[in-house]
């Protein structure tokens, strides 16, 4: 690798002056999100209240809980349940990820290409289900799913089944309905990096002798590989955190992370156990940016080479 | 498997055989307001083994429509692409021994410069041993050695035209693909690459198809030019076949320099014949075998008019008036009216500049007189 240029004059002082724009959207970056995060990360380590809230005296005994340590005081044995509701939640937030992806690449493929007028009409489609509130989807998608709901009915009347199916409350259907409710923000990321795609770098693949799976490997989604991470980014954190799906969707008969942070705080009113919980599923967020950041200097830096 | 190395390639087609055949192929486009636009009307054309072969036509001729439907990337209308006798007119591009060196040479901005020239290499399965030794001599050729682990982003224009060489020129394909190589260059770099690009022609002798509208550039370099205009070949011949024996008024209007003047045959015979002009005069030329009373349109080259000075005679002469006259130091340009057709006049600098809407006769050989009738 070349070694890095001296940073010139002017380019410093644009440099500071590219900071100086920052400051505003900082400055409401510092106290909506990270005075609140820092709340939760020391409400986690405090006591919990009998109504609910905080005692202000030091125990990491909900962290103890979530990775499953015995604990004498409260009778507590090893108990490993929650790795299984972490990994269940990221399977399904994954799951969700890649389907999305599947689904939204072709669509994203097929807008971008499309004539430039028509381009703002497609995009506009595709960000249409934001324009309905995310209770009324999914208590849509649950008319559609029950066993005496439309797809059943529609399955029955085409003769392709006997009896109507469990569709609703299966992890299957939580999965079709976030993919649902999260495919625009793969879809976008996806757009935008497509469109910068230059055609003639798909026709230069062809012309040296690639074909098309071989191009799309090579060419294509290095290229678009910064729409893809953050398409998986995108939806897999919300996906992780989702609480409405796995609770009216998946009727709450497996527990998952957005589950149990709503029990956490809403019934149980065991404040540090939710916030032990948010904090987790921060440093997992956190993970996923770094994933992102690092794949996508990886691709626009060494290239495709597999 | 033994590398071949690319200097002595042994090329399949034997040197001016042809390789690809073009067979009368059509196609037309939907324009975005829904009119039909021919961009090529039956076109035929042969491309010969190791030669440099240049289509030069005015922009929106058809070329790169031409280029692309010989890459694989255009499906035409009608009519066949033969190669080596086999009909490619329906293979996808990938599976095309032809390689193309794009307009704004299209590397891939994710890879480095050697990883752009292996790239062809890797994807068709060349065995990985020989890719390295084959990548390092595509860029000792197009003297790019040294060059190779360097971004795309970090090279000069003229260096990307020749990654973008050795990029297809590793590939050894049978023809190589150019639409208009130098039009992204500046001029001082264009004349630079011209010389270059014969000679790396010359070296790996594998055929060049090249897309230029500039007849300059299109004379200098090929050895063969056909000329395009509006979806159609007008003619196909060597650099001096279609400068001093143009077929038609076009191609004479187009390739250089020339003064067309629009006559009707008279008095055809074996030995010649005589053009009458729309101001009554007549001039002569040695070209045989025109049907008397056809329209016909005498060309001729700006350098084989000579301004006579007052008293000489010359057997003959074109008289007409002068438009303007520029002095260029070693010559005079003189832009003249005869018969109502506009003549461009080189003439010695030593001579006088005659003032605008003056009369000037012109003296010419017949012989030098050459006619087209369409
Ligand atoms: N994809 C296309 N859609 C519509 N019209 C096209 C398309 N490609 C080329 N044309 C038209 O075909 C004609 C020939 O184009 P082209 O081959 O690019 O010309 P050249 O390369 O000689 O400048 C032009 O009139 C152009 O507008
Ligand atoms: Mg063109």
């Amino acid at each position: 690798m070349s070694a890095t240029p001296p940073i010139s004059r002017a380019e410093r002082r644009r440099r500071q002056s590219g900071l100086a724009l920052l400051t505003p959207s900082a400055l409401l970056l510092a106290c909506l999100f990270l005075v609140p995060l820092g709340l939760v990360t020391v409400y986690s380590v405090m006591t919990r209240g009998t109504y609910g809230g905080v005692v202000w005296q030091i125990d990491f005994d909900s962290y103890a809980r979530i990775f499953g340590l015995p604990n004498e005081d409260e009778l507590r044995d090893w108990d490993f349940i929650y790795y299984g509701v972490f990994l269940r939640t990221a399977v399904i937030a994954g799951l969700t990820a890649l389907i999305a992806l599947v689904v939204g690449y072709p669509a994203a493929w097929f807008i971008a290409r499309a004539p430039r007028r028509r381009r703002s009409a497609l995009l506009l489609l595709i960000t249409l289900p934001f324009f309905v509130n995310a209770l009324v989807r999914i208590y849509a998608w649950m008319l559609i799913l029950r066993s005496d709901g439309l797809a059943n009915n529609i399955l029955l009347w085409l003769g392709l089944i006997k009896e109507p199916l469990t569709l609703i409350y299966t992890p299957g259907a939580i999965i079709l309905s976030m993919v649902y409710q999260y495919l625009p923000f793969m879809v976008l990321p996806l757009y935008a990096s497509i469109e910068k795609l230059d055609p003639r770098l798909v026709e230069a693949s062809f012309d040296l002798g690639a074909a098309r799976l071989t191009t799309f490997r090579r060419v294509i989604v290095p290229l678009t590989w910064p729409g893809i991470a953050a398409g998986l980014v995108l939806t897999f954190v919300p996906a992780f955190g989702n609480f409405i799906a796995p609770t009216l969707i998946g009727g709450s008969k497996q527990l998952q992370v957005g589950t149990l942070l709503a029990q956490a705080f809403l019934s149980a009113r065991d404040w540090p156990f939710g916030a032990a919980v948010s904090t987790i599923l921060g440093v997992i967020v956190l993970v996923a940016l770094i994933f992102m950041v690092r794949s996508d200097r990886g691709a626009a830096g060494k290239g495709a080479r597999s | 498997m033994v590398t071949q190395p690319l200097r002595e390639s042994a090329r399949k087609a034997v040197d001016g055989a042809s390789v690809i055949e073009i067979e009368r192929i059509s196609k037309r486009f939907r324009s975005a307001e829904g009119a039909e636009v021919t961009a090529l009307d039956e076109v035929s054309l042969k491309i010969s083994a190791g030669r440099f072969t240049t289509l030069l036509g005015p922009s929106g001729c058809g070329k790169t429509t031409l280029l692309r439907a010989i890459a694989g990337f255009e499906d035409p209308d009608a009519g066949r692409i033969l190669l080596g006798g086999a009909d490619i007119t329906r293979t996808p591009p990938f599976e095309r021994p032809v390689n193309t060196v794009f307009q704004h040479y299209a590397l891939f901005p994710h890879l480095s410069v050697e990883e752009n020239v292996a790239y062809g290499l890797e994807v068709t399965g060349v065995a990985r041993s020989t890719i390295r030794p084959r990548v390092a001599e595509a860029l000792e050729l197009v003297r790019l050695g040294g060059l190779g682990n360097r971004r795309i982003a970090q090279l000069s224009g003229g260096q990307q035209q020749r990654v973008a060489l050795a990029r297809s020129l590793v590939l050894q394909p049978e023809v190589l693909l150019l639409d208009e190589p130098m039009a992204a260059l500046d001029r001082n770099l264009r004349k630079e690459m011209q010389v270059e690009l014969k000679r790396l022609q010359n070296e790996v002798k594998i055929a060049f198809l090249c897309v230029t509208h500039d007849q300059e550039e299109a004379l200098s370099m090929s050895d063969t030019v056909v000329v395009m205009n509006r979806g159609r070949v007008e003619q196909i011949g060597s650099p001096r076949d279609i400068y001093e024996r143009p077929a038609s008024r076009f191609v004479a209007g187009f390739v250089g320099d020339a003064a067309l003047i629009d006559g009707t045959v008279t008095g055809a015979d074996a030995s010649g014949a005589a053009l009458a002009l729309a101001d009554g005069s007549v001039i002569q030329t040695r070209k045989a075998d025109l049907a008397a009373g056809s329209p016909a349109t005498a060309v001729l080259r700006p350098d084989r008019l000579t301004l006579l000075a007052d008293g000489r005679e010359a057997p003959h002469v074109l008289t007409g008036q002068v438009r303007s006259a520029i002095y260029l130091g070693d010559k005079i340009r003189l832009d003249a009216d005869v018969a109502g057709c506009g003549v461009v006049v080189l003439c010695n600098g030593a001579a006088e500049v005659p003032a605008a809407g003056a009369t000037v006769r012109l003296a010419y050989d017949p012989a030098d007189v050459q006619v087209v009738t369409q």
